[in-house]
């Protein structure tokens, strides 16, 4: 079953590294403007799949398409630049900058006069864009800090900030609740529904389970290395193949 | 202005650029140990394009910072491959090459050295450190330099929101050269004569201390830095042999409780408050 419109497939993607194989001829399709779960026991491989479809890692086989082109062989950078932006399971901001700064560079600068102008990277068109990322992720307060200086949580929302700011189409969430409190875990689900109100398309890795369930159009199930289950959250809760990969996981196999 | 206050003025003019050289590429994480190279190439070709050619000196040393440029722009492909300590020896051993190419370079006066330089005024020299120096601090104000900045703090990341990591690598590789050979063609005037000696292992180390002792992560580090190490030595002189204990001893004391060098960003941070008109 295919959608019309796929941000996102995955065609028979294998990744090895060694004798490991951390995905074997995964198959998987994002719809625009939907919000589709990646779920799956820990070393499933979900990491992986966003690896290799932010270009970070290269396939073993089989082939990527964004938005109707195969992304195989472009470098990390291409790939951003064609629309996928990505948050990491480790955070990985720049410690010397603030969270301002880390919307100016990601935002991306056509004019090559402009990005070596003083004070020329935030055009108004650049800071307007900036000031609302910053309204959204509740971040306006904290835009003149250091991550550092700033609780694990709210790390999290700069990496998404980071991301909204290079204009993506496809959004690759690693894990976006941990270290969150429960509070800060409801404002991001309505702020990830927003985006998708406002036409993004997210692929969301996570294991809060009650999160996943309430965000998701789509949920995509993982075990090592192979899509065991696909489909609308209730059929994904319900799949018996799906229970006895994350019962065998917590090692309830005594049932 | 004493000829002796003179001297050591335009000793600190030349000193900040190779301060600055080394200060550019290390913005992007990179660490040459091999500028004094550039600096040799900046020199010879700047003097032989006046002498030989009999180029005014100003478009010399534009075509020599162009030439080091390029130069830098070919060392830093290579340097993508290395990091840290292996980038450093890798350019340490570039640095010693090209020493040796020039001493056995016969057209250059191999080991005999180069003359024919006529002497330039201290403004002049200041002229194009000062100018270099506002550039770089403009440039610190840029979109470009976050780029670099990005590149330094998460070389992976950068890449994956969208930056060319490779092209700010070897970007920031020739605009360093190109700011040696600069320096490299005012020192050559300074001093009216060039041997290969003056560009060895030492003379890179210098430009490197200047942007560790002063400060690596705002441009006035480098102009603060070459100060004092040029500064230093001269009022230390009462120590006699002494002098160069002292000058470690004292770089020392100040990476132990400054690892940052002198001056940091931190300082600045509340003046450019408005830099990107926030909110
Ligand atoms: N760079 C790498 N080199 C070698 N093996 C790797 C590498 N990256 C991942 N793997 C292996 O691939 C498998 C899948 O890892 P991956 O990180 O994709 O899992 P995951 O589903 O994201 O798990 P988690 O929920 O713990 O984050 C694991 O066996 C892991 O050890
Ligand atoms: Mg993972």
């Amino acid at each position: 079953m295919r959608a019309p419109d796929s941000v996102l497939e995955f065609r028979g993607v294998v990744k090895r590294f060694g004798g490991i194989s951390a995905l074997n001829e995964v198959d998987f399709v994002v719809p625009r403007g939907q919000i589709v779960g990646l779920i799956g026991p820990n070393g499933a491989g979900k990491t992986t799949a966003f690896n290799l479809a932010s270009g970070a890692y290269t396939t073993t086989a089989g082939d990527i398409i964004f938005e109707g082109r195969s992304t195989i062989g472009l470098k990390p950078y291409q790939v951003a630049r064609r629309g996928i932006a990505r948050t990491f399971q480790n955070i990985r901001l720049f410690r010397s900058m603030t969270v301002w700064e880390h919307l100016v560079v990601s935002n991306r600068e056509k004019s090559r006069i402009r990005n070596i102008l003083p004070f020329g990277g935030a055009g108004r068109e650049t800071c307007e864009r900036s000031r609302r990322i910053l309204d959204l992720t509740g971040l306006t307060a904290f835009h003149d800090r250091l991550p550092v200086s700033l609780p694990y949580g709210m790390q999290r929302k700069v990496e998404i900030a980071r991301a909204l700011a290079s204009q993506p189409r496809l959004l690759l969430l690693d894990e976006p609740v941990a270290g969150m409190n429960q509070d800060e875990a409801g404002e991001l689900l309505e702020l990830l529904l927003r985006l998708r109100r406002e036409g993004l398309t997210i692929l969301v890795i996570e294991h809060d389970m009650p999160f996943v369930m309430n965000l998701c159009d789509h949920i995509y199930v993982l075990d090592f290395g192979l899509v065991i289950a696909g489909g609308r959250p209730e059929e994904v809760r319900r799949d018996p193949v799906v229970l006895s990969a994350y019962l065998g996981e917590d090692g309830g196999c005594s049932r | 202005m004493s000829t002796y206050a003179a001297g050591l003025s335009a000793d600190i003019g030349i000193a900040l650029l190779g301060g600055l050289s080394v200060y550019v590429i290390l913005a992007t994480g990179q660490l040459s140990l091999g500028n004094a190279a550039f600096m040799a190439v900046g020199a010879y070709l700047a003097s032989a394009l006046t002498v030989y050619a009999g180029l005014p000196l100003t478009a010399a040393l534009m075509l020599a910072g162009l030439a080091s440029g390029f130069l830098g722009v070919l060392v830093g492909f290579p340097a993508l491959r290395l990091r840290g300590i292996y980038l450093a020896m890798a350019t340490l051993g570039f640095g010693e090459m090209t020493r040796s190419f020039f001493l056995d370079f016969a057209p250059a006066g191999g080991a005999g050295g180069f003359r024919g330089m006529g002497p330039v005024s201290t403004a002049y020299i200041w002229a194009w450190s000062a100018s270099l120096l506002v550039g770089v601090v403009l440039l610190e104000r840029s979109r470009l330099w976050l780029e670099f900045r990005a590149v330094n703090d998460d070389e992976r990341a950068a890449d994956l929101i969208g930056l060319n990591t490779t092209a700010i690598k070897v970007g920031a590789f020739g605009l360093g050269a190109a700011i040696a050979g600069v320096a490299g063609g005012l020192f050559a005037y300074h001093q009216l004569y060039i041997e290969p000696g003056m560009f060895g292992f030492d003379r890179s180390i210098e430009m490197v201390l200047y942007v560790v002792l002063g400060g690596s992560t705002v441009a006035v580090g480098p102009l603060l830095g070459a100060t004092l190490l040029v500064l230093l030595p001269e009022f230390l002189r009462f120590l006699a042999d002494w002098r160069l204990a002292a000058f470690g001893a004292l770089l020392i004391l100040v990476l132990l409780f400054r690892r940052q060098g002198i001056i940091d960003r931190g300082m600045f941070r509340g003046l450019s408050r408005r830099k990107w008109a926030t909110p």
